[in-house]
């Protein structure tokens, strides 16, 4: 069956953004779970300084080598002095020399200084990846200010590195963005007015500044109203007994809140993206719920 | 003594913790109420949400501090762009290192889009803050991430990026260019082989900008210093914010477990949107359900009996798993951390007395 262009599973390589605790890791886990499910080979690739996959997967520590987190699916946390080793290695063709410069202190130091070179590694780690057979390798970026940086990449470079390695790491990955059947970047989000707005806003700068093809928009912690529509408007003549006041209130309040909810969703109508909605369930995440969120999220027809 | 006026006798708290759990809507509350109890405070966001300068009544929070009407109070809000530009311009000893560094491309493309030099951008703020401003308290939020460690390790880092072994092999000690790199020896082969590698124009560009921090380090040093110095005097207190779903309890476990590896306490944990508050302000629990005929009105009243009852067993649900999220998060923090439990509120506080009063809104008040 022929997926969607815009589904997570349609291009090897998706990256995932959006601002900080929208539950994008968990959307990242559960795609891998349900891509499993149906005998993939998928690998969860998140940045250096982070942990949550740990968290997620309920695993003592996910390193620089993939490693199996639940049945079928991997996960690799890219350590950038262990990407800078491997990179060295590769292009030093003298290996002892290669070993002394891996090995290199000054070096080391100043990656661990230098503002932001530690992006050029996780390319590198990436490519390094493509190489094996994973599929689908979906990238937890970081909250979207940082994922803007990294996929701008090439043109910070531009002019700074005209030739060599770097500039052959950088034109590969500025193609590899450019290539829709290779890569894509898909959203999180959350139906309340400031993710919803920083969405928008995220939105249009890709638009406007990266050739990124955009694939689907995951919105999170969407659930059924608390009430039937058709019974909302007999809602305010009802009256309760003391017994009852309390729950009547509180089912008011939540109808209120729904009514927003539904206006941020319609805000994010205005994304020209496809968009799955999906009722991620805050306090809990275990092994079943990531495998029912995933196969919501991997649905071909969104609910 | 409540845990938040306990903190607030001290005179610097860091809030730390993931995005998304409301933690500069109490960073500001916390301030506001240090404010109120007289203390001069100043209280430093990096979240530009309109909706908090709103709430306290400012036209917009932006770098410079303002003073919030009515209290001893000064906001601001962290622009690491507008803040670099401005240390760089306060530090460069003559308009020409200024032009050079601000001109310099590896600044430009990196100093403002990097997460990391936002922890430097924000330690120098706060030296200036704590050191200039004369405040009784700061408060200073953290970015959103788990990056918001590097706050810690920015002193640290700063110092190592400017040890002078990797400047020297950028610069050399004194002399510019090729004749530095030249006189390049032992591990510095390996800097030159990676500048083979990475290109001599960006390399010259690295240069330029190492060689302007080169001679501004011993301030930057000096500042580094007296604030880690500062970060772990006793009268400073982290707040670890986090909400008790799984998605923010896992980030908030990471900083926890970082902040407690660098030798740093936790003097509170603020468990935001933490219970589903009744009528009467406290938690929802069971209770005994109510006979059919407790709801009248027209219509047929079966599908809102169904609905009223599915929706707070459903809230007492989330209460019970929130309780147990915060229990097992408390495991792992030494005991007897003072707690503030704050009830999922219908909106984020909006006036100046809705965020003085958010702490009368806390569990067990």
């Amino acid at each position: 069956m022929a997926l969607t262009p815009s589904h997570p599973f349609a291009s090897r390589l998706s990256f995932f953004t959006g601002k900080g605790g929208v539950g994008k890791s968990t959307v990242v886990a559960a795609l891998a779970v349900e891509a499993q499910r149906r005998g993939m080979r998928p690998l969860v690739v998140e940045l250096g300084h982070r942990a949550s996959m740990q968290a997620v997967f309920d695993v003592p520590h996910i390193g620089h080598a993939p490693v199996e987190v639940v049945e079928g699916v991997h996960a690799t946390n890219v350590e950038l002095d262990r990407a800078l080793d491997d990179y060295v290695r590769r292009n030093v063709p003298v290996r002892a020399l290669g070993d002394r410069i891996a090995r290199s202190e000054s070096l080391h130091r100043f990656f661990a200084a230098a503002p932001a070179v530690g992006e050029v590694l996780t390319l590198l780690r990436l490519e390094q990846l493509l190489e094996h057979e994973w599929s689908p390798i979906l990238v937890d970026l970081d909250a979207t200010g940082h994922a803007l940086m990294f996929l701008g990449l090439p043109s910070v470079f531009d002019g700074l590195v005209p030739d060599g390695p770097v500039r052959r790491l950088l034109d590969g990955f500025s193609s590899l963005l450019r290539d829709g059947e290779r890569s894509q970047l898909h959203l999180v989000t959350l139906p309340s007015p400031l993710p919803v707005q920083e969405t928008l806003e995220l939105h249009a700068t890709l638009e406007a500044e990266h050739p990124i093809r955009l694939g689907t928009l995951f919105v999170n912690r969407v659930h059924p109203p608390p009430l039937d529509a058709a019974h909302l408007a007999q809602l305010p003549s009802v009256v309760a007994t003391e017994a009852a006041a309390e729950d009547l209130a509180l089912l008011r309040a939540a109808c209120e809140r729904d009514v927003e909810t539904t206006r941020q969703l319609a805000r994010l109508d205005a994304i020209p993206m496809r968009q799955v909605r999906l009722p991620l369930d805050p306090p809990r995440r275990d092994r079943a719920t990531l495998g029912r969120l995933g196969r919501l999220a991997a649905l071909e027809d969104a609910p | 003594m409540t845990p938040e006026a306990q903190l607030a006798t001290r005179s610097l708290i860091v809030c730390v913790g993931p995005g998304g759990v409301g933690k500069t809507t109490f960073a500001a509350a916390l301030a506001v109420a240090a404010a109120r109890s007289g203390r001069r405070t100043a209280v430093i966001t990096i979240d530009p949400a309109r909706r908090l300068a709103d709430a306290l009544g400012l036209d917009g929070l932006d770098d410079e501090l303002r003073t919030v009407p009515g209290l001893p109070l000064d906001a601001a809000m962290l622009d690491t762009k507008a803040a670099y530009d401005a240390l760089i311009g306060r530090i460069a000893p003559d308009p020409e290192s200024r032009e050079d560094i601000l001109g310099n491309r590896v600044y430009q493309s990196f100093s403002r889009t990097l997460a990391r030099s936002h922890a430097y951008v924000a330690m120098e703020r706060l030296h200036d803050v704590t050191v200039h401003g004369g405040y009784d308290l700061v408060v200073l939020d953290t970015p959103p991430t788990r990056s918001a460690l590097d706050i810690l390790d920015a002193p640290a880092r700063l110092v190592r990026f400017l040890d002078e072994r990797v400047l020297a092999a950028f610069v050399g000690t004194g002399e510019r260019g090729a004749r530095a790199w030249i006189r390049a020896r032992g591990t510095d082969v390996a800097m030159k082989l990676f500048g083979a590698m990475a290109g001599s124009a960006l390399m010259e560009e690295l240069g330029g900008f190492f060689t302007v921090f080169f001679g501004l380090r011993r301030g930057f040093a000096e500042r580094a210093a007296v604030v880690q110095a500062q970060l772990a005097a006793p009268t400073t207190a982290f707040v670890l914010v986090t909400a008790p779903d799984a998605t923010h309890l896992a980030d908030a476990a990471y900083l926890r477990d970082g902040l407690l590896e660098r030798g740093t306490p936790i003097d509170a944990v603020v468990f935001n949107r933490a219970f589903h508050a009744g009528l009467d302000g406290r938690p929802l629990a069971q209770k005994t359900p109510w006979p059919d005929d407790a709801l009248s009105g027209p219509g047929d009243l079966e599908p809102i009996r169904r609905a009223a009852r599915a929706h707070r067993a459903r809230l007492v649900d989330d209460n019970v798993a929130f309780d147990h999220a915060m229990e097992a998060f408390e495991e792992q923090l030494p005991p007897k951390t003072p707690r503030i439990v704050l009830p999922v509120l219908d909106a984020e506080p909006a006036t100046l007395e809705a965020l003085g009063a958010l702490f009368d809104q806390a569990r067990g008040r």
